[in-house]
């Protein structure tokens, strides 16, 4: 620091710096990766500017492991993670430095997209374009591109039910104030080879974009379930219970119903002793009760939809 | 002989009414930004790979005001230190 004391090194100036950091490390690695989100929804007009939490990255899933190496090499390491979290399918790593106040996400895929991630990939990767942040060139998916993150992020969001419609109407509204044929025929061509046509079809419908290039598979169907159903956690647990075999049915809804002492501790650090422990068991109870019939619902309206 | 200094190429930077924070690039290593405010944002802003540091030093002791005597090393060492952490690159002269 030079001149007066130094102040706090603040996210707002964080997330543009760590684009840019990013994107050189790839480059010197040799990594393909987009950012997403943040900048690049901005840059296309699709959200009002606002301060973004962290950085996030889409990379050539083929490549992931290296730019993951080079950026642990350098002091990033992976935020701890639930083990909830651990359990899933990582889709994504988030990084964290101690002197940096944002995360870095690195997403090897995008849930939503149906498409194998190399081709998802591929194909947001050659529709790419360019923007300066903090100075330097990095490279951000066309608006097309932007569109379907953009929608996939909201729709994945655990507060969808609350929020995501405002979210998604907010910009369907900015995307139709500049919106041609072309830009249609763009959207509808990247939506067909990353497999977003189903997981995006109320926003694509809303934007005047049709497609008859559809697909049923057990992947968009436990997306739209999931998504239709508002439910993170009590989606999870079910799919979990569900994959466990029904052999071990009983066993996996015991765990799901009543986990054991290290996952709460694990999971609710803020519950501490056993009388915390417990309120925070029959809050998840409740919620189970709760957020069950709706994934049923919304897995039987999926189901009858295939027909 | 007065050096000419410009901003290096290989960092990102971040201008603020009151401060900068500039991050190299070359060494990707240790990803620490250094942030300029006051004088040294000044030194910083007049760095454009034309002016050599004489002219900057005459500049800052205008606008300040004070004796270019005075604020001749510290400008020199704030310039050497930049070059040092990667954040300015020297122009050569012919």
């Amino acid at each position: 620091m030079y001149g007066s004391p130094s102040a706090p090194f603040i996210t707002a100036d964080a997330v543009p710096l760590a684009h840019a950091y990013v994107h050189a490390t790839a480059s010197k690695a040799g990594v393909q990766v987009l950012s997403i989100k943040g900048p690049a929804t901005e840059h296309h007009g699709l959200r009002a500017p606002r301060v973004s939490a962290d950085a996030d990255f889409l990379v050539d899933p083929a490549a992931f492991d290296r730019l993951l190496d080079e950026l642990s090499g350098f002091g990033w390491s992976p935020r701890e993670t639930s083990v909830v979290a651990r359990s899933l399918p990582h889709h994504a790593m988030t990084l964290v430095r101690p002197d940096w106040p944002c995360d870095l996400d690195l997403h090897r895929e995008f849930p939503g997209f149906m498409a194998p991630p190399a081709d998802v990939f591929s194909a947001l990767w050659d529709s790419r374009t360019e923007l300066v942040c903090a100075g330097r060139e990095i490279l951000i998916p066309s608006r097309a591109g932007s569109i379907l993150i953009s929608t996939l992020h909201s729709m994945r969001s655990p507060t969808y039910r609350r929020e995501s419609p405002v979210e998604i109407d907010a910009l369907v509204e900015r995307v139709l104030l500049d919106f041609d044929e072309r830009s249609r025929a763009e959207l509808r061509g990247l939506a067909e080879q990353t497999g977003a046509v189903d997981s995006t079809d109320d926003t694509l419908a809303r934007l005047g974009v049709v497609s008859t290039n559809r697909v049923s598979t057990p992947a968009l169907r436990a997306w739209l379930t999931r998504t239709e159903a508002h439910s993170v956690g009590t989606h999870f647990w079910l799919g979990a219970v569900r994959a466990s075999g029904v052999r071990r049915w009983p066993a996996a809804l015991a765990v799901a119903i009543w986990p054991s002492d290290e996952y709460i501790a694990a999971n609710y650090p803020e519950a501490i002793g056993r009388r915390a422990s417990r309120r925070v068991r029959w809050a998840r109870l409740g919620r189970a009760v709760r957020d069950t019939p709706p994934i049923i619902l919304a897995w039987l309206r999926v189901r009858s939809r295939r027909r | 002989m007065s050096d000419v200094f410009k901003r290096a190429q290989d960092a990102a930077v971040i201008e603020r009414a009151d401060y900068a924070l500039v991050l190299q690039l070359e060494d990707l290593t240790s990803p620490t930004p250094v942030q300029l405010r006051d004088s040294a944002l000044a030194v910083w802003r007049l760095v454009d790979g034309v002016r050599t540091t004489n002219e900057i030093i005459a500049l800052i002791a205008h606008s300040y005001p004070v004796d270019a005597a005075e604020i001749d090393a510290p400008v020199r060492e704030l310039l050497a230190a930049l070059h040092e952490q990667g954040v300015l690159e020297k122009v050569p002269i012919s």
